[in-house]
């Protein structure tokens, strides 16, 4: 049957923007750990709205309690890490409001959380919110899309596995 | 298979920094490596296993090496956390 709907959601190779805002490269990030893909490979954007998507379909696997970083892992088997800013772990959770729980389903785009970047540089905290394949032996290659993009629309990154 | 206790002494616990580097040890450490803390057993070279097991400051882990350097990456691994946990 050519037009009957398949039951599963393929995962598409592909990460979203979570953010509207410039898309850079990690290894320019002044953090070693994200510059030297120590937990992972990806996409940083700086963000310009205080909404953060979900960068892919999937399933929540780690709120931590601090509400600055999100892992979601993907149909496709990709554990993927949204951290919010970079040292924001010691604001113990103040600035950030979750929209998602820990075992719960979602889809490319939906919110995981909205952050006061105004309070984070005003911490003196830098605000890029950085998107990773942790497992990321288990992809070939990656490609990112640099430049501006827009939040949930906008493909910032397509991995081949 | 060797193994040693741990109790964290760092404010923020395993969080994802933390996370990475571990990974990065575990992985130089050429056997395998797991992190348990209430019966909950983590590989170590795994991200979000890790911290998946919300370690905290003051809770007990134990880091367990199996393999053919089990003894060796033991101690890296006590170094390893004496240094960065």
């Amino acid at each position: 049957m050519f037009f009957k709907k398949k039951e599963t959601v393929q995962s598409k190779p592909e990460l979203l923007a979570v953010q509207s805002g410039e898309i850079v490269d990690v290894a320019t990030l002044p953090d070693p750990v994200f510059a030297e893909k120590i937990l992972g490979d990806g996409y940083a954007v700086l963000p310009t709205g205080s909404e953060i998507l979900s960068p892919v379909s999937g399933k929540i696997v780690d709120v931590q309690d601090t509400m600055h970083a999100y892992g979601i892992q993907t149909d496709d088997g990709l554990e993927i890490l949204v951290h919010i800013g970079i040292n924001t772990v010691g604001l113990n959770g103040k600035g950030f409001k979750a929209k998602v729980k820990n075992g719960q389903r979602v889809t490319a785009g939906q919110p995981l959380a909205v952050v006061d970047f105004d309070y984070i540089k005003a911490q003196g905290l830098p605000t890029y919110v950085i998107v990773l394949i942790t497992n990321i032996d288990e992809v070939k290659s990656i490609k990112c899309n640099y430049g501006t993009a827009a939040a949930g629309e906008t493909v910032a990154l397509t991995y081949v596995k | 298979m060797t193994n040693f206790e741990y109790t964290i002494k760092d404010e923020l616990g395993i969080h994802a920094r933390p996370a990475g580097l571990l990974v990065k040890a575990a992985k130089a450490a050429g056997c395998k490596v797991t992190v348990e803390k209430d019966g909950k057993v983590a590989e170590a070279t795994k991200v979000f296993a890790l911290m998946g097991l919300g370690v905290k400051r003051g809770d007990t882990v134990k880091v367990s090496c199996e393999g053919d350097n089990a003894e060796k990456a033991a101690v890296q691994m006590k170094a390893f956390f004496e240094a960065n946990l």
